[in-house]
C-alpha cells in the first residue's frame, strides 16, 4: 500500500478491481495539518478517464508493473516512441503520458522508465531531476537576486514553469518532475 | 421548523473529532442547527470531546452518551463505538476525521449505501474550485464526495441561518436589545462615544504593540477569556486581570471577559467597531456581522496558511488598509504606519472601509448558504 500524496504520473493503482493509471497528482494544503491529492486516472482495461480527490495520507494498491529503462526516440502524432537498448522500440499515446509530454523533447539523453500493462507500453517515467534550456523568459527586474521572486520561463517544448527572476533565456535550469517546479541553475 | 423539500434526506449523521480549540466542533454544530431548523433534518452529532462542546452550548451534560439538544441528537464518540441500527442517508464527515470502523463496515453492508461528503476546510485558493464536488475513492469501495465550504463560485458556500440579516438589523436599531445582551453576558457597556474593539485571536506577540497604539484613543477593547487572554496577562498592567473585570490604560479601557457562547458571540461582533477573529468559524461570523475585521488564520508549522490568508484577501476584495494590518497580525509585528491608515478610516465619520466591509457581507450574503448548496449538492447524488 502507498499514500496517496505518494503516487505521481505513471504509477498505476487498483480501485475497485480496476486498474487506474495515474495522469495527474496534486497536491494541496486544505487546512491546519490536512492536504489532498487530485488524481487525474485512466481506467486501464477500459480506457474511461475520470478524477478523483482524496485524503494525501489515504492508502491505496499500487501495482507494480513489468518496466524498461529507454530513451526518448521520436514522436508519430500521436505516439511518443521510446527505445531499449536491444533496440526495441514502443509506442505510447501521448493522452497517455500525463504532465511528462510537458519535458520530451528530441534528442533528451535522460534515461526514461516505460511502464507496461499486459505486455502493452502504457507510460513513462522521467527521472525525477531534468535539465533543460529556458527558450524565452523576460528580463528580470535588476537588483532582485533573493529567487524569491518568481517569473515563467519557456522550455523548448512551449512549457512554461515558473523561475526565480535571476534566470535568463538559454540557461539551464533543473526541474523537478514530480512537482513541476524549478530547482535550480544547472 | 420548516418544512424540508422533500427531496432533502431526513436523517444525517455528523461526525465530529475536536481536534484543538473550538472551530471544528462549532462548525458542525452549527450545521447540524440550521440542517434541522431550516431543511427539517434529524440530525445526529456524534463529537468525541463534549468538553468543547459545551463552551459553544453551556447545557450540553458532558457525561452523557446520548443527550438532545436543540433537537439536535448529540451522541459521544468514543473508542468503544456502538454503530446504531439505523443509519443516516447522509453521513458528514468533518475536516476529513475518519469514520469509525464499525460504522464503516455498516456502510458497506448496507443495501443503500449512505451518501457519504467529507466536508473540508474553508479556502479561496484557486485549487480549491477543481476539488469540490469531486467524488472520492475509498479503498472500502465506497464512494465519497468532498465538499469545500467557500465563496461562489470556488467554494460551496458559508454557514448563514436564514433570518440572520433580519436579526442583525433588529440588534443594531434595539438599544434595549443591546442592553439585555450586554446584561445578560454581564458586560460593561462601552462609554459614549467610544470606538469598540473584540480581540479573538490566538497567542499574539503582536498583542502588547496594539493595545499600546489603542491607548491614545477613546477605545473599549472586549477581550473573551482564551489564548489571547493568556498573551494579555503577560504583559504589565494587565497580569493580574480577571475575567469580568476592566481595566483603563491611558484612553483605552480593557474588558477582560468570559468566553462566550456561540449565540452570544454574534453579539459581540455585531456591538463592536472593529473585530480581531480567528480560524474559519469565527471568520465566517466576522463576515456577517458586516463590520471590519481582522483574521487571525489558523497558523501551521509547513506556512502553508499564507497563501490560504492571501487567496482570502485576494477573493473576498478587503480593502487594503485592513489587508495590511491582517497580514501584520498574523506576522504578530504590527506597523506603525499601517494601523494609522486604518484607524484614520475607522475613526473618521463616515468610515469609508466600513461602507465597504458592509458592502462586502452583503454582497456575500446574497450566495445561496452552505446548508442550501450542501443539500442541492446531496440531491443530485441521490438521484445517480
Amino acid at each position: 500500500m502507498k499514500i496517496a500524496q505518494e503516487f505521481r504520473a505513471g504509477n498505476v493503482m487498483m480501485l475497485n478491481d480496476q486498474p487506474m493509471i495515474v495522469l495527474k497528482a496534486e497536491f494541496s494544503k486544505s487546512g491546519r495539518n490536512a492536504a489532498v491529492v487530485k488524481l487525474k486516472l485512466k481506467n486501464l482495461l477500459s480506457g474511461a478517464g475520470t478524477e478523483t480527490v482524496v485524503k494525501a495520507d489515504d492508502k491505496f494498491e499500487q501495482i507494480i508493473l513489468e518496466q524498461k529503462d529507454c530513451t526518448y526516440s521520436y514522436f508519430a502524432d500521436p505516439l511518443y516512441v521510446f527505445m531499449d537498448d536491444e533496440y526495441n522500440q514502443y509506442e505510447i499515446e501521448k493522452e497517455n503520458l500525463g504532465d511528462t509530454v510537458n519535458y520530451i523533447e528530441d534528442g533528451m539523453q535522460d534515461v526514461s522508465v516505460v511502464t507496461f500493462y499486459n505486455g502493452k507500453p502504457i507510460t513513462v517515467e522521467l527521472p525525477n531531476i531534468i535539465v533543460r534550456q529556458v527558450i524565452y523568459t523576460e528580463m528580470a527586474v535588476r537588483g532582485d537576486t533573493s529567487g524569491k521572486v518568481m517569473k515563467p520561463a519557456k522550455i523548448s517544448t512551449g512549457h512554461e514553469l515558473m523561475v526565480p527572476a535571476f534566470i535568463e533565456t538559454d540557461e539551464m535550469i533543473e526541474i523537478d518532475t514530480r512537482t513541476g517546479e524549478f530547482r535550480k541553475r544547472a | 421548523m420548516s418544512n424540508p423539500p422533500a427531496s432533502v434526506p431526513q436523517h444525517w449523521d455528523i461526525f465530529c473529532q475536536v481536534i484543538d480549540n473550538y472551530g471544528d466542533i462549532g462548525t458542525a454544530w452549527r450545521l447540524a442547527l440550521q440542517l434541522q431548523k431550516e431543511m427539517g433534518c434529524h440530525v445526529r452529532l456524534w463529537v468525541d470531546v463534549l468538553d468543547a462542546l459545551k463552551m459553544l452550548v453551556p447545557a450540553t451534560d458532558v457525561s452523557a452518551q446520548c443527550q438532545t439538544l436543540q433537537q439536535i441528537e448529540v451522541k459521544q464518540w468514543t473508542a468503544a463505538f456502538v454503530c446504531p441500527e439505523t443509519l443516516g442517508e447522509v453521513v458528514i464527515e468533518m475536516f476529513a476525521c475518519e469514520l469509525p470502523q464499525g460504522y464503516l463496515q455498516a456502510m458497506q453492508s448496507a443495501a443503500i449505501a449512505p451518501i457519504w461528503v467529507n466536508l473540508d476546510y474553508f479556502s479561496c485558493e484557486s485549487w480549491v474550485a477543481g476539488c469540490h464536488g469531486l467524488p472520492s475513492f475509498h479503498r472500502s469501495g465506497l464512494n465519497k464526495w468532498f465538499y469545500f465550504p467557500g465563496f461562489s463560485p470556488i467554494g460551496g458556500g458559508l454557514l448563514r441561518e436564514a433570518d440572520l440579516q433580519q436579526k442583525r438589523t433588529d440588534f443594531w436599531q434595539s438599544p434595549q436589545a443591546i442592553s439585555r445582551w450586554l446584561e445578560k453576558n454581564s458586560l460593561a457597556p462601552a462609554r459614549a462615544n467610544h470606538f469598540k474593539v473584540s480581540l479573538f485571536a490566538y497567542e499574539n506577540a503582536a498583542l502588547a504593540d496594539l493595545l499600546t497604539y489603542l491607548s491614545q484613543y477613546p477605545v473599549e477593547v472586549y477581550l473573551p477569556e482564551g489564548k489571547l487572554a493568556h498573551s494579555l496577562r503577560q504583559q504589565a498592567p494587565f497580569v493580574n486581570l480577571q475575567v469580568g473585570q476592566s481595566l483603563d490604560f491611558g484612553l483605552l479601557r480593557v474588558h477582560l471577559i468570559a468566553f462566550l457562547p456561540q449565540q452570544e458571540f454574534d453579539g459581540l461582533l455585531r456591538y463592536c467597531d472593529l473585530n480581531f477573529v480567528r480560524g474559519e468559524e469565527s471568520l465566517t461570523r466576522a463576515i456577517w456581522a458586516a463590520k471590519p475585521f481582522v483574521w487571525h488564520i489558523y497558523p501551521t508549522e509547513d506556512q502553508a496558511h499564507w497563501p490560504k490568508l492571501e487567496a482570502f484577501l485576494t477573493e473576498y476584495d478587503l480593502p487594503e488598509n485592513i489587508a495590511e494590518v491582517t497580514r501584520d497580525w498574523n506576522r504578530q509585528q504590527l506597523n506603525q504606519a499601517h494601523l494609522e491608515q486604518l484607524f484614520n478610516d475607522l475613526l473618521a465619520t463616515n468610515s469609508p472601509c466600513q461602507s465597504r466591509v458592509f458592502a462586502l457581507s452583503e454582497q456575500r450574503a446574497a450566495e445561496p448558504s452552505l446548508v442550501k448548496q450542501l443539500t442541492s449538492f446531496i440531491q443530485t447524488k441521490k438521484e445517480c
